[in-house]
């Protein structure tokens, strides 16, 4: 794959720094919407998600972790930036764990922009991570990366987060892109992942959902063979990706129907 | 020092009041005539894939044969091996995977027959009786025993160590401990499996 201009990489992250402008996307009604998890540098899957499902979708979201783990995050985030600028109205762009420094450096896109750009660019897509937003509510379901936070009771407290931060250091930030659910347990118990990340059991969930009037909660964050689900349905993991041996899964929302598709 | 179970020939370590292998008591080796177990041998019952783990972002891997394992493992709504009951109104003892770098084990749950096992050892080689596919849990990690009623947990000297969660933290464990009913207990790092009953 040829290396984009550094000239229009810097276009499309400093138009995109300029738009991006709140922590919450709000709530949203519509009537066709897919839903894209964890693509990892896959930029075939993203392709395929916007050509296939561009005209037909009032709105799609992506739920955050767009590089690491491959040699085409540059690439990948590219194509989604440039698609949210083109249609701002339908693509929404969720920040995952994966657009921070944290993981960066360790799985591999602070190198790949080090590589392709020189070191000092990296900067640049750090600031714009930072202003991706954590969650939006789409036709009653929460959608986020990780899951819900210890101390998370309404959704509108999201929009009161610090914005833009990094890390995120704010400890409910960070636990949106972060937390697991789990639901043989309840309340919140530490996750293996680390300080700070917890898993979040079924009855934190289910008064989530029931203080907030939602319908359930779409995520990313943990490898499936597509999809997983938790709370008897509540709760749905997408995984889009196409490191992990497993199959891509989307899901297409249409009105009040779900239907879960493999790209593969 | 060891003993040499006489049905399936396992070298036991001395402390072993049965076989790990085969689940055989120490004591009744010179009359037992036959395996106890002959539908099933502790391979059959157990999770077995290749140790595969990633650190932090742990679960990102899934066992070369996924399909082999959730074959080999009690599902929650359909078993698919016939287990004797619990000598007990109260139900059977099981672990539930509540956290495992083998992504298809999650919410798999795994039957204790502490009757065909009076030892059940848990651990990464593939002769425990429970197999932990992690690769930062020790090949014989801990064992658990019945004692009465009570499921009594002992770490066996692991490298990462054995913690049982307290309502707030997970404590590490340096004795034999009681463990109630719906605890939760990680090995090593990255796997977190509960004690249910039912």
């Amino acid at each position: 794959m040829e290396t984009i201009k550094w000239d229009d990489v810097e276009r499309v992250l400093l138009k995109s720094y300029e738009m991006l402008n709140s922590p919450f996307v709000g709530k949203i009604s519509c009537e066709k919407v897919v839903v894209v998890g964890d693509t990892h540098t896959a930029v075939d899957v993203t392709q395929h998600v916007l050509k296939s499902y561009g005209e037909w979708a009032d709105k799609i979201v992506f739920l955050g972790d767009y590089v690491d783990r491959g040699k085409s995050g540059v690439e990948n985030l590219y194509l989604l930036l440039s698609s949210m600028i083109q249609f701002p109205d339908k693509i929404i762009l969720l920040r995952g764990n994966h657009e921070s420094r944290l993981t960066n450096e360790y799985y591999g896109f602070y190198d790949e922009v080090k590589e392709k750009y020189g070191e000092d660019k990296y900067e640049l897509f750090e600031m714009v991570f930072s202003k991706l937003p954590y969650a939006a509510v789409v036709n009653d379901y929460f959608m986020v990366h990780g899951g819900i936070a210890k101390g998370l009771e309404k959704v509108e407290q999201i929009s009161e987060l610090p914005y833009p931060d990094p890390i995120p250091e704010d400890p409910l930030a960070f636990q949106l892109l972060w937390n697991d659910p789990r639901d043989m347990i309840d309340g919140f118990l530490d996750n293996v992942r680390g300080e700070g990340t917890y898993y979040f059991g079924r009855d934190v969930a289910e008064k989530f959902l029931r203080e907030n009037g939602l319908r359930g909660i779409i995520r990313g964050h943990e490898v499936a063979d597509g999809f997983r689900e938790d709370l008897e349905g509540r709760i749905v993991t997408v995984f889009s990706s196409r490191y992990h041996d497993g199959r891509s899964g989307i899901l297409k929302i249409n009105k009040e129907e779900i239907e879960k598709v493999y790209l593969d | 020092m060891t003993w040499k179970c006489t049905v399936c020939g396992y070298e036991n370590d001395e402390a072993d009041t049965a076989c790990i292998s085969c689940g055989t008591l120490r004591d009744a080796v010179s009359v037992q005539q036959t395996p106890i177990q002959q539908t099933q041998t502790p391979e059959q019952v157990q999770p077995q894939v290749t140790p595969n783990q990633e650190g932090m972002e742990q679960n990102t891997n899934v066992p070369q044969n996924p399909g082999d394992v959730q074959q080999q493992v009690q599902k929650q709504d359909n078993p698919v091996i016939q287990v004797q009951q619990q000598p007990t109104s109260q139900g059977k003892f099981y672990l539930l995977f509540v956290n495992t770098p083998a992504t298809s084990l999650l919410k798999q749950k795994v039957p204790l027959d502490f009757e065909d096992f009076p030892q059940i050892s848990l651990g990464r080689s593939p002769e425990n009786v429970v197999v932990i596919p992690d690769s930062e849990v020790s090949r014989r990690h801990a064992v658990l025993t019945l004692e009465g009623e009570n499921v009594m947990f002992e770490d066996l000297n692991s490298t990462n160590g054995s913690y049982v969660y307290d309502g707030k933290v997970f404590q590490q464990v340096k004795n034999k401990v009681k463990l109630e009913v719906n605890t939760l207990i990680k090995l090593g790092n990255s796997t977190i499996v509960k004690l249910v009953r039912e």
